[in-house]
């Protein structure tokens, strides 16, 4: 695979990482709180608490 | 999310890292400590999806004379210093900040630091009241967190890094309130013009100059 396909691709890659934050974003802005907070809390819950 | 009288209320539900940070934030209360939530922890109570460790918390310097005291009430709430030990607690304030955590668990550990800056001065005088799952907490204003989250950036054009991000999250919810001329007074402070153009410009908007 060449430099310039792979820069093609990170490139894409970091857009989409910009327009999953502005869609999350929009997300929370239009959603009930206890909507997106349970869908956010999936995420949250899954850390590991106790040693 | 809504704003009532100057008070932004968040009918979220809570996690389980939410309920073992009120119960930190109870402990600082029941001291008499004034404190400001700031970065990570606001993202995620404001929606924000990302993981985080900490909770980053400013202290006020009016109550310093407490920090003897909180040290105790922590040892007897079962919390650690890391680093040790915990009877250093004001010492390492004083000389910059401290983690602490429950024992059982280093998740969340608790990352406090004194508002000795001019900044963060302003940050209590401006802060905002945030009511959730019962409590009311003093946050930064959103305003200046997004401008330090500007300000942390090695390249203004990295739109990838998390404080770019983290700063995008917390303009686009919160755009219609953001007050424009408060955002531009802490960007000129903290020198990141350049990072608050590629914000707007990111988030959609355009003819910012």
């Amino acid at each position: 695979m060449s430099y310039e396909r792979l820069r093609e691709k990170q490139a894409s890659s970091d857009r989409q990482k910009v327009q999953r934050v502005l869609a999350w974003a929009d997300h929370v802005r239009t959603t009930p709180d206890e909507e997106w907070s349970r869908e956010q809390n999936v995420l949250l819950n899954a850390m590991q608490y106790d040693e | 999310m809504d704003f009532e009288d100057g008070i932004l209320v968040i009918d979220r539900e809570l996690s389980e890292f939410d309920r073992r940070a009120f119960a930190f934030f109870d402990l600082l209360d029941d001291v008499g400590i004034d404190y400001l939530v700031v970065s990570g922890y606001l993202l995620l109570l404001t929606g924000r999806q990302r993981m985080t460790e900490d909770v980053d918390l400013i202290l006020s310097i009016q109550t310093t004379d407490r920090l003897d005291e909180l040290a105790t009430r922590l040892g007897e709430e079962g919390y650690v210093a890391n680093p040790p030990p915990l009877d250093r607690l004001p010492e390492f304030i004083e000389e910059g900040h401290v983690g602490v955590h429950a024992e059982e668990a280093r998740v969340p550990t608790f990352d406090i630091s004194l508002g000795d800056t001019q900044i963060e001065r302003d940050a209590f005088a401006d802060s905002l009241s945030v009511e959730v799952g019962g409590k009311t907490l003093q946050v930064t204003p959103f305003e200046q967190q997004i401008a330090y989250k500007l300000s942390m950036l090695y390249d203004p054009t990295d739109h990838t890094a998390m404080d770019f991000l983290d700063a995008l999250h917390l303009y686009r919810v919160f755009e219609e309130h953001i007050d424009m001329n408060s955002l531009r007074n802490y960007v000129h402070r903290l020198n990141a013009e350049d990072a608050l153009h590629e914000l707007r410009t990111t988030s959609g908007e355009t003819g910012e100059q």
